[in-house]
């Protein structure tokens, strides 16, 4: 069956066996994602300025396209599926808005595209029994944190994926997959979001935020990362390249800071249930070129055959 | 951070700057009844100037350079936490994006600039990263 996918400009590029799990894994189950026709960046952060209308363009252009394919579009970037999700609730509850924006980009909308979550998906679509019967190597040995971050969840009203607080989705999956999964308090906290641009990168965007601020990102990565480890984990799971980026980058910066601290992998979700399903592990970027902790070592010790 | 004497007036709270934060976050600011809870669960307060709870305080009193002179609004990651717990339902994350707005807009105001990025972290850098950041320090 097909159904439509929003990949997003991350999961083309630098998040590539994030994209090519989420697809392959689909296939297993009997979908065939079908990427949106003409789709662009959707603007990566929803804008929270209620006057600002352009801002909502992009993601409602991207629904209009996906509209061409049939009323749902499947994305897994959590941060576009916050902005396609809130735009499109922006649009359902504010006609003159919706009418600015499909007069603007010349295209036909009415607010009917449903946005789902591929975690979503393996949840009320192809549901936990299937991936369990489909399951070709034992990932038992995996202790694994999941990693829900705020885009994924927040705010709930707009949203409504699971609990904002006390999330249970991404658990169930990976524990659907076999994975042996570790309960630990920072699943829903902040890991410092765009903070990063600011404080790894420039001076000038250090001082944007001020000194004391420019370690904010790997003090908030590490609080979770240090909760994760004590909690026994070996790797964290979740469904965000920022997410992977700010827990994963930080993590030599917090090794000079922390005494005692240790390294722990950050893999997709779906990287991981390629894997659980018997699917070519060499296919999914689990390598030292895409992430800073390098997963292979983890990997190899789970996918022996 | 060392006490800071302010004056309060009747034509500062009701000045134009509180009516352009609400219009631009689509909050009442008066709603707020500074119970803290908000502070409470920011996972960003250690690198704040002031809380969360103190930046609306300002605001609510039309104290616009206090507001506008603190980090606060820069180190806000736009988590949401702060309005998944606000008793009275204030979107404290929108009131920090238009104290943003607000020093972004008239332009010339950038706070980072993508010529200053090294090459080498934005090989590494996520998309989703870069549009993020500059969406939320340049106008
Ligand atoms: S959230 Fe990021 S990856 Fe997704 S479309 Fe937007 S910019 Fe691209
Ligand atoms: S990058 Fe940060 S803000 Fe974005 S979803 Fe991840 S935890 Fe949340
Ligand atoms: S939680 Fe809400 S009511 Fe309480 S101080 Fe914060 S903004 Fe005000
Ligand atoms: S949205 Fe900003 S103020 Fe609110 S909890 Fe998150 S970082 Fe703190």
């Amino acid at each position: 069956m097909e159904i439509a996918y929003f990949p997003g400009c991350t999961l083309r590029t630098k998040a590539i066996g994030f994209d090519n799990s989420v697809r392959d894994t689909a296939k297993v189950f009997g979908y065939d994602l079908v990427e949106v026709p003409d789709w662009t960046c959707c603007g990566a952060t929803f804008n929270l300025s209620v006057d600002n209308v352009m801002a909502l363009a992009p993601p409602i252009r991207i629904l209009a396209n996906a509209r061409k394919l049939g009323n749902e579009v499947i994305t897994v970037c959590s941060g576009c599926y916050n902005v396609l999700k809130r735009a499109n609730y922006t649009v359902r509850n504010d006609s003159e808005k919706l009418a600015k924006i499909t007069d603007f980009i010349e295209m036909e909308y009415d607010g009917d595209v449903e946005v789902i979550h591929y975690l979503e998906f393996l949840r009320d679509r192809v549901g936990y029994e299937t991936i369990k019967t489909n399951i070709k190597r034992n990932l038992e040995g995996l202790k694994v944190v999941p990693y829900y971050g705020c885009q994924l969840l927040r705010p709930y009203d707009e949203i409504q994926l699971d609990d904002p607080e006390a999330p249970t989705i991404l658990d169930e999956v990976l524990d659907a997959m076999g994975c042996t999964v570790v309960d630990f308090p920072h699943k829903a906290e902040c890991c410092g979001n765009f903070l990063s641009v600011c404080t790894d990168l420039t001076p000038e965007g250090r001082q944007a935020v001020g000194e004391e601020a420019a370690t904010a990102v790997s003090e908030c990565s590490f609080t979770i990362l240090d909760a994760a480890a004590r909690a026994g984990a070996d790797l964290v799971a979740l469904s965000c390249p920022l997410c992977l980026y700010n827990l994963d980058v930080a993590q030599d910066q917090i090794e000079k800071i922390h005494f005692g601290f240790r390294k722990m992998p950050i893999v997709y979700f779906s990287q991981l249930l390629a894997i659980a399903l018997g699917l070519d592990t060499d296919k999914y970027a689990l390598d030292s070129e895409h992430h800073f902790v390098d997963p292979s070592a983890v990997v190899r010790s789970v996918a022996k055959e | 951070m060392s006490p800071v004497r302010v004056r309060i007036s009747r034509d500062k709270v009701r000045s134009d700057f509180v009516r352009l934060v609400n219009e631009i976050s689509g909050q009442n600011v008066l709603n707020c009844y500074q119970c803290g809870r908000c502070s409470a669960g920011c996972p960003l307060t250690f690198a704040m100037d002031i809380l969360p709870s103190q930046v609306i305080r300002l605001v609510q009193l039309g104290l616009e350079e206090e507001a506008l002179g603190t980090n606060t609004p820069w180190v806000c990651a736009s988590c949401m936490t702060c309005f998944a717990r606000c008793p009275r339902g204030v979107d404290l994350a929108k009131v920090m994006e238009a104290l943003r707005a607000i020093k972004l807009r008239p332009g010339d105001a950038d706070r980072i600039r993508l010529n200053q990025f090294p090459r080498e972290a934005l090989a590494r850098l996520p998309q989703q990263g870069l549009v993020s950041g500059l969406r939320k320090f340049t106008g």
